[in-house]
Formats: C-alpha cells, sequence, structure tokens
C-alpha cells in the first residue's frame, strides 16, 4: 500500500510538472500576431495604434483572459510594405500564429492581410481606413474601424447639414475645395470626396494634390487661395497638415478647415500651430474630448494609457485599436477560444453591438466583406488646445462653431 | 494674377534661401572633403532637436539657441569626420556612401529612441508673425531666416576668399596634393570642412525650426534638396549653390502655382537629372572630384 | 623673409648632406617605378636628374615629397629621418616641389603665392610682402593680380616656381618646368634657377632639355626603368654609355 502511495505520489509530481512546463503553458494560451510599424516614419501613429491593442490585451488578461486563457501578443514591427508582408508570413509559417492584427497603415495592412489571407489565417484590422482592404473578396478578413468613404460620408455630411446652413448658405452655394496629399490613400479619398460632393450637390471649386515629404506648401495655399473657397477639406498626414495650416495663414487664406483624421487629430498639431489650430475642423476616430456617456470604458482606458505609458494617448489610434481588439477578443471567446478561421467568421459575422455601448461609441455590425459598418467616424474641432467632439449630437460634448 | 505671380516668386525666394543653406554645408563638406555626405539633413535634424529642448527645458529662444546649436554641430562635424570619414577615407566612393548613410540610420534611429515620432515645434511670439508688404504677405520667421541665409553666404565668401584659413580650403578643395606640398594640413582641413559644414546644416535647422516641427526623419527630404541643390549649381562651387538654391525654391513654386502642386517635385528632379545628363558639372560647376565619389 | 635663409653655406666644416636616399624602391603592384635608389644631395648643389620617359623620375621626386610612401628604403634631410613624415610637415621641413603639370588655384598670382607662406606665419601683411618679394625674384610681379589661366605658360611655369619658393625651401624639386616652352623662354628661364642657388637653396631638377641640363647643373643624375644608372658630372654622364644605351642607342643631344 506504502508503495503504491509513492508511485502516486511520483506521478502527481510528473503530472503537475508536465502541466506546467513551457510546453503546456503554451498550448494554453491564445497566441496573436500584432504587426504594427514601430520604426521608420510610420512610427509616432504605429506605435500609438499598438499601445491601444496592448492596453486591451492587458485588461483582459487581469479580467482573466479568455475563457482563462492568457492573451500573449507575438509582435512585429513593420516599417515598410515588405516587411508588413515578410513579417506576416514570418509569423505564420515559423512562429505557428493562427490570427493576426494590425497595422495603423492601409499600405502595410494590405500586404500583411493578403499574406495571411492566402494561407487561410484570420487578420483584423483594428484602424487602417482604405476602402480596399475588405474589398478583395477574402473571407478571413476583417475590420472594426470605420472605412475612407465612411469618413467622407460623416465629413460631406457635416458640410451639408451644418456648416452650409451655418454660412447661411444653400449647399450648392457652399464652396469647397479639396487638398490632398498624392499617394494612394490621399488620392483615393480626394476622388471619393469629389464624388461624395457632388451627390450632396456641393459647390467643389478646387482639387489640389500634393506630396506628403513637401518641404513648402505656399503653391497649394496659393492655388486654393485663388479659389477663393469657404471650406477646404484636407487629407494629410502630420507634417503636411501643419504646413498646410501654416502657411495657410502666412499667406492669408482665412477659409474653415476640415481634416480627414491622420494629421489634423495629433497633439502635434496643436502644439506646432498654437492659436492658428483653433477652430479647425476634423473627422476622425472617436477622440477623448466626447461625451463620455456614449463612449463606456474611455475614461478608464485614457487612465490605464496614462498609467501604463507615462503620458496622455497622442490620438484616438490607441482608442480605436483598444476597442477593435476588444471586439476580437469577445469574437474568439464565442467561438470558444477556438482560431480556427471558419469558426471566428462564423462568430464575427454574428456579433453585434448597438452603438454608444463601447469605448470608441462605435456600433459593431460585420457585413459580408468583413466590414464593420457599424462604426462611424466623428467630427472634432480644435478649441483651447483641445480636440472636442461636436457633431453628431449624441457623441458631442461641446457645439461647433465657425471660429473667425 | 500679377499679384500671384509675385507672392510665388517672394515665396519661392524664401524656401530657396533655405535651401541654399543646406546645400551649402552639404557642398563645402563635398568640395573640400570629396564625400557626399547622406546624413547632412540628420545634422539639421539633431540641431532642430537641440532647438527644440533648449526652448522646451530652458525658454531659450530659437535664434539665441544658435550660440549654442551652431558649435555643438561643428563638434559633431568634426567627430564625424575623424572618427567614421577619416579611417576610411580614399576607400571606394560606395563605401564612403554606405558610411554616411548609417550615421544617418543611427542618428534617425536614435532620434526615434530618444524622442518616439512626435513632432515637435516651438511656439515664439514671433512664429506666426506676418508682414502685409502691398500686394504681398511675408512670413516674418521665413523672411529672418532668407535674410540670415544671404548674411550667412556674404560671410562664407568672405571668409574664403579673405582669410588665410578661407584659402587653405579653397586650395584643398582644388588640389590636396599641392596643398599638402604647400605646408597645408590636409587632415586639419578636412576636420574644419566638416565641422563648418555641419554647423551650417545646425544654422539652417534653428533658423527653420520657429515655422517647422522637428521629427526623426525630417533631415531625409532635406538632404535630397541639397543633394539637387548642390549638382544643379556645381559641386564644390559657393556661387552655383546660391543661384541653384534660390532657383529650385523658384521653380518648385512657380510651377507648384502655375502647373500643378503635384508635379513641383517631378519638376526639380526633373532638372535635376536632366542637367546631371547633359551638363555634371552644373550651371557653375568646377567638375573636379566628381568621378572620386561615384558620380561621373 | 629671404630666400633660402635657412640653406647652409657651402665650405666651412664638413658638414652633413643635405638629402639622402638609400635604396630607395617603389613598387605599384607589379610595377618597380624605382628601384633601390642610393642618391645624396650636398648643400647648394644643382643637380639635373634626367632619363628616357617612365624612367620613375616624377615617382622619385613624389618619395622626396611625401606624396608616396616608399616600398623600402630610407630618406633622410640634413641627416634626420623623414620617411615617415606626411608632405606637409616636409613641406614645413624645407623640401618644395613643382609639378610637371601646372597646378595653380583658381586664386590670383599673388593669393598663389601667399598660401603656403599662410600656412607657417598667419600674419596677412607679412605674407603678402613676402609673396610679392618672390614674385619680383620670378618676374611676375606686374602679374600679382592676374588668374593664372590669364599668363602664358612660361609665366605659369614661374607662377610654379614661385609657389614652391614661397614654402622657404632648403631643396627645391623642379619637374620639367622648362618643358613646352619655346627656346627663347628657356634662356630667359635659366638664370632664375643660378639665383636660386646663390639664395642657398639646393635644387634638384627633372629635365628633358639636355642642353639646359648640361649648362646649369653641377651633377646630372640619370634613371632608367627605376633604376639609377648613372651620376656624375654633366661631362662624365653624357660618355657612359649605359647611359647613351637608355637613350636607345642614340647619340645623346649636346653631348
Ligand atoms: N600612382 C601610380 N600608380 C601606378 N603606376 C604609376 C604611378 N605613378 C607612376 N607610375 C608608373 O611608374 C612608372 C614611372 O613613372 P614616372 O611618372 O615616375 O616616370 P617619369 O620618369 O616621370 O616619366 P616622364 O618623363 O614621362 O614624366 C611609369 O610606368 C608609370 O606608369
Ligand atoms: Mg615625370
Amino acid at each position: 500500500m506504502k508503495r503504491a502511495g509513492t508511485i502516486a505520489g511520483v506521478l502527481i509530481l510528473l503530472l503537475g510538472a508536465l502541466l506546467l512546463s513551457p510546453a503546456a503553458l503554451a498550448q494554453q494560451e491564445i497566441r496573436i500576431g500584432a504587426i504594427y510599424p514601430r520604426s521608420g516614419s510610420l512610427a509616432l501613429l504605429g506605435e500609438e495604434s499598438w499601445r491601444g491593442a496592448e492596453i486591451a490585451r492587458q485588461e483582459r488578461n487581469e479580467a482573466g483572459g479568455i475563457l482563462g486563457r492568457q492573451i500573449v501578443f507575438v509582435n512585429a514591427d513593420a516599417p515598410n510594405v515588405n516587411a508588413a508582408r515578410s513579417e506576416a508570413e514570418r509569423l505564420i509559417s515559423q512562429q505557428g500564429v493562427q490570427l493576426l492584427i494590425g497595422t495603423y497603415s492601409s499600405a502595410l495592412s494590405m500586404a500583411a492581410s493578403e499574406a495571411a489571407a492566402r494561407r487561410g489565417v484570420t487578420f483584423f484590422e483594428l484602424g487602417a481606413i482604405s476602402d480596399g482592404i475588405t474589398q478583395r473578396g477574402y473571407k478571413t478578413v476583417f475590420r472594426t474601424n470605420p472605412t475612407a468613404s465612411m469618413f467622407v460620408a460623416a465629413q460631406m455630411a457635416f458640410l451639408r447639414d451644418w456648416m452650409a446652413p451655418q454660412m447661411g448658405k444653400e449647399p450648392e452655394q457652399l464652396r469647397v475645395a479639396i487638398a490632398h496629399e498624392d499617394s494612394d490613400y490621399g488620392t483615393s479619398v480626394a476622388e471619393n470626396m469629389r464624388r461624395e460632393a457632388e451627390r450632396l450637390g456641393l459647390n467643389l471649386v478646387s482639387v489640389q494634390p500634393y506630396s506628403s515629404t513637401s518641404t513648402d506648401l505656399s503653391s497649394v495655399i496659393l492655388r486654393l487661395r485663388a479659389a477663393s473657397p469657404d471650406v477646404i477639406v484636407a487629407v494629410s498626414y502630420a507634417q503636411d497638415a501643419i504646413l498646410l495650416q501654416r502657411q495657410a495663414h502666412e499667406l492669408g487664406l482665412r477659409s474653415k478647415v476640415v481634416g480627414t483624421g491622420g494629421g489634423h487629430s495629433l497633439s502635434s498639431f496643436y502644439e506646432a500651430l498654437g492659436d492658428l489650430a483653433e477652430g479647425v475642423f476634423n473627422v476622425d476616430f472617436t477622440q477623448y474630448e466626447v461625451n463620455t456617456a456614449f463612449t463606456p470604458g474611455l475614461e478608464e482606458f485614457r487612465e490605464r494609457y496614462r498609467a501604463t505609458f507615462g503620458e496622455e494617448p497622442r490620438s484616438g489610434h490607441s482608442l480605436a485599436n483598444y476597442m477593435g481588439a476588444h471586439v476580437l477578443f469577445d469574437i474568439i471567446e464565442r467561438s470558444g477560444g477556438s482560431l480556427d478561421p471558419e469558426r471566428i467568421r462564423a462568430s464575427t459575422l454574428s456579433y453585434v453591438v448597438r452603438p454608444g455601448q463601447l469605448a470608441t461609441g462605435w456600433g459593431v455590425r460585420f457585413d459580408e466583406t468583413g466590414q464593420n459598418v457599424g462604426a462611424t467616424p466623428l467630427v472634432t474641432q480644435w478649441r483651447g488646445g483641445k480636440l472636442v467632439t461636436v457633431w453628431p449630437e449624441q457623441a458631442a460634448v461641446m457645439a461647433p462653431v465657425l471660429i473667425e | 494674377m500679377f499679384e500671384l505671380t509675385l507672392q510665388a516668386i517672394v515665396s519661392g525666394l524664401l524656401v530657396g534661401g533655405v535651401y541654399a543653406l543646406m546645400a551649402a554645408g552639404l557642398n563645402l563638406i563635398f568640395g573640400v572633403v570629396r564625400i557626399i555626405n547622406f546624413a547632412h539633413g540628420d545634422l539639421m535634424m539633431v540641431a532642430m532637436y537641440a532647438v527644440y529642448w533648449l526652448f522646451t527645458l530652458s525658454g531659450i529662444d530659437p535664434y539665441v539657441a544658435v550660440l549654442v546649436v551652431a558649435p555643438a554641430l561643428f563638434l559633431l562635424g568634426v567627430f564625424l569626420q575623424r572618427v567614421v570619414i577619416r579611417p576610411i577615407q580614399g576607400s571606394s566612393p560606395l563605401m564612403i556612401i554606405f558610411a554616411t548613410v548609417a550615421v544617418s540610420l543611427v542618428l534617425q534611429n536614435l532620434a526615434l529612441m530618444l524622442f518616439q515620432g512626435d513632432f515637435r515645434s516651438v511656439q515664439t511670439s514671433y512664429s506666426i508673425a506676418v508682414l502685409d508688404a502691398g500686394p504681398v504677405l511675408v512670413s516674418v520667421p521665413r523672411l529672418i531666416a532668407f535674410a540670415a541665409s544671404i548674411l550667412l553666404f556674404a560671410g562664407l565668401f568672405l571668409f574664403l576668399r579673405y582669410t588665410y584659413v578661407g584659402k587653405a580650403l579653397r586650395a584643398v578643395a582644388e588640389n590636396r596634393t599641392v596643398a599638402r606640398l604647400m605646408g597645408i594640413r590636409v587632415e586639419r582641413i578636412y576636420l574644419l570642412a566638416f565641422g563648418l559644414g555641419s554647423a551650417l546644416a545646425g544654422i539652417a535647422g534653428v533658423l527653420m525650426m520657429p515655422f517647422a516641427s522637428a521629427y526623426p526623419t525630417v533631415g531625409t527630404i532635406y538632404t535630397l534638396l541639397a543633394f539637387v541643390v548642390v549638382v544643379l549649381g556645381g559641386l564644390g562651387s559657393m556661387e552655383g549653390t546660391v543661384v541653384a538654391g534660390l532657383a529650385v525654391g523658384l521653380i518648385e513654386t512657380l510651377t507648384g502655382t502655375f502647373i500643378s502642386p503635384a508635379v513641383k517635385e517631378i519638376a526639380y528632379f526633373g532638372l535635376f537629372i536632366v542637367i546631371l545628363l547633359i551638363r555634371p558639372q552644373g550651371f557653375f560647376g568646377l567638375g573636379k572630384g566628381t568621378e572620386e565619389v561615384g558620380l561621373k | 623673409m629671404t630666400i633660402g635663409a635657412r640653406a647652409r653655406t657651402k665650405g666651412g666644416a664638413p658638414t652633413l648632406p643635405l638629402l639622402e636616399l638609400h635604396a630607395l624602391t617603389k613598387a605599384f603592384r607589379g610595377l618597380v617605378a624605382v628601384q633601390d635608389v642610393n642618391a645624396v644631395l650636398e648643400s647648394g648643389e644643382i643637380v639635373g636628374l634626367i632619363g628616357p620617359n617612365g624612367a620613375g623620375k616624377t615617382t622619385l621626386f613624389n618619395l622626396i615629397s611625401g606624396l608616396h610612401r616608399p616600398t623600402q628604403g630610407r630618406i633622410l634631410l640634413d641627416g634626420r629621418e623623414i620617411t615617415a613624415l606626411p608632405p606637409y610637415a616636409r613641406s614645413l621641413l624645407g623640401i618644395g616641389r613643382t609639378f610637371q603639370i601646372v597646378r595653380p588655384f583658381a586664386m590670383t598670382v599673388l593669393e598663389n603665392v601667399m598660401v603656403p607662406i599662410l600656412a607657417r606665419d598667419g600674419n596677412p601683411t607679412r605674407a603678402k610682402d613676402a609673396a610679392q618679394e618672390i614674385l619680383e625674384l620670378v618676374a611676375l610681379d606686374r602679374a600679382a593680380n592676374e588668374r593664372p589661366e590669364n599668363l602664358t605658360l612660361a609665366m605659369r611655369k614661374r607662377l610654379e616656381v614661385a609657389r614652391a619658393l614661397a614654402t622657404r625651401p632648403k631643396l627645391l624639386l623642379l619637374d620639367e618646368v622648362l618643358a613646352g616652352l619655346n627656346p627663347t623662354e628657356v634662356e630667359q628661364q635659366l638664370p632664375l634657377i643660378r639665383v636660386l642657388r646663390d639664395k642657398g637653396i639646393t635644387v634638384l631638377m627633372i629635365e628633358h632639355i639636355v642642353d639646359a641640363v648640361m649648362s646649369v647643373c653641377d651633377r646630372v643624375l640619370v634613371m632608367d626603368q627605376g633604376h639609377l644608372i648613372a651620376d656624375g658630372s654633366p661631362g662624365e654622364v653624357v660618355r657612359n654609355p649605359a647611359v647613351i644605351q637608355a637613350y636607345l642607342g642614340e647619340e645623346v643631344p649636346g653631348a
């Protein structure tokens, strides 16, 4: 008897050791590849985006993980398209990752998600906005954030429904100009704008493409000035958004400006421009000065961000990725912790949240293409150094104003 | 139309002045040390961060900061020449290009590590001041940058022409072999040229900081622009640098204004390529030494 | 400044030779341009260095002035080893040279001559005076403010000499300063070389115009294919069979 007891004891010890061995632990973890540009010229917002997803991960793990399993990110830096593709391939083939998230930049997203989809691996985009990402017929590519055309729709609706009446004009009298950086991103957004403006009957008076690496945009401003627009809709990255605003001032162009996410929403936009930023509108992911009744969980996110990274979030990109990551974790939970692509797809398509329930305020409802059509961009305005949400009303903390 | 043209010309000249200043440093280093410094714009980036931190931490005005930043950049340039360039001088042009590209990458990644990718700007009382000069508007900090560039050029010309050190720089630029035999300590002149060239990049950074932002990769486009200006104006020619710098500024704003902003970069890069093909010595070029750096 | 002030006077107590070349060899990859050359230059001599094209004469100058490091051998100036010194240091020690192909800087004639003076003494006024004095010596004083490209070849050659003189040499290496000049110009140039000697400067000159070498040199060195094949008075050298052989059996001109 004594002998049997000893054997049982040894067996239990062995079993315990087996369970606690790294291999066994790894079995339990849910491993997700996180591809973001964290060096190079996209690093600022790439890093910002990653931080949001990372906070969601930590939060979820502290709350017990997904069905008791901890979530682990296998992080990869993708400063350019080639790196995005090769890192996606490496994570899948060498690290055995079955689900990828990312990427902030549309070009990177296209490359990484294609590499994933070709291998039948699920890819969740949490921040890039190019429409094409979810329009290639891939069954395993999803996106939680709004697309570029959703941005444009919100922007033009704002011009027609608020700006024109505010200026005492009919929509067809509102002189609209577009200034856009001339990469694929800016060009396709501008093309959407042109169509949407025409559809809504706005008076489009000028379209000015320019290179976002320009050191001087006086010619853009001079051409815009010659068209004397009421409002300029800009599609810009960080540096050029600042440059446009500054040179508009230097060259006496006083039209209202509405940005399209990107550079116009960065805190550095205000830091660089100060008073010149006052009153600039922007259509963007949900920002922090928003009616928090509409965005439950936002304050907690912000506090956690501060505690983790020792500074204020630098843009809404982190928040969008935070929300998207949580949605993804919920979806994995609903598929019983399985990362099997078909089960993930099934639980994704059946997952619905009404607007005003999540930290971004966005609703969730995925269509057949994998796009979350419940997400809505908000209109914000720079007021006293803060980017406050001004439109639509249920999300607004202040009413929009025209500042001379 | 007249007002528009005038404004475009003024704006073009204003940016052109800064381009010329950036290019002057690059050209000085090229002319004397016979290397193309691909980290030139990154030296400007370092200066811009220095201005930012001096302003943010100690409230030092950007224009005052030049007293610290220019000498600091001079020393950085001397350091680079002594530690990075000298050991490989005389090896293949490609090797030296790799070395300066490596310096560029190191500086950019250092900046990214230390300061993240954020855009850093200083706001001074004069940052957004604008002068209403009748038909044209002139940004005050841009005007200051332009005027300071022109003054620096005048100083540089006088220095090169009338001082011994200036003559020695020219002598080395023209013929280092002969210069050596004249008793000129050529290695020291290299240090000096790299130091001065870097200081000029630094001063350009200082002058731009009131109206531009610092970020890790801000220098890349300026390296490229300075290179275009140097080739257009002629490798080794300071007069050419001024003219070409202003010309690039003018081409940029005029084509941008009257054709399309989308083609303004194409315009000067196109001109650059044409010049490289048909007149590699540039408008004013001495043409000497181009083969040494792998251009011919 | 007095030209050649530092040169030692001849006669007096037995002195060290000014320049000693010991077993000097220079190889460029496969090609040996200078091979085992031994020679001595006394202060105040005018020595000619002749030899067919490609004999290694200019290479020897490059070794002495420090532009090339010898593959083997030693160089002594005033008994002091200078084999490893960089060119600027040799220049400061008193070795000056001209180039076969004139290489003035794109500055005025005066400024060209000022550069080496300023490299020793930064005072511009003194440098200007000294430069003017040298220009007078080579009869270029009236062209002081011209740009070198506007000068005749003969004048540019004199500028080359002037600039070398401005380094205050004890030993002046002249590489074909007479080449390309017409006979009249050569006649005009020769007295200058004697004046230099009178100033106490030792001269080693490469020259193809053998007449000129014979008339002005105290001694002649002859090189062929990297070797020093003769060393003697002009009269001895032209009768040396090896020299005659080196010039492909031709009668040595002027012999
Ligand atoms: N830097 C170098 N690299 C390789 N070979 C060289 C170099 N300099 C000289 N040579 C070679 O060494 C040999 C001697 O050349 P050097 O110029 O010394 O001759 P030289 O006697 O001055 O001739 P010339 O009378 O034509 O001036 C030639 O074959 C030349 O090609
Ligand atoms: Mg020769």
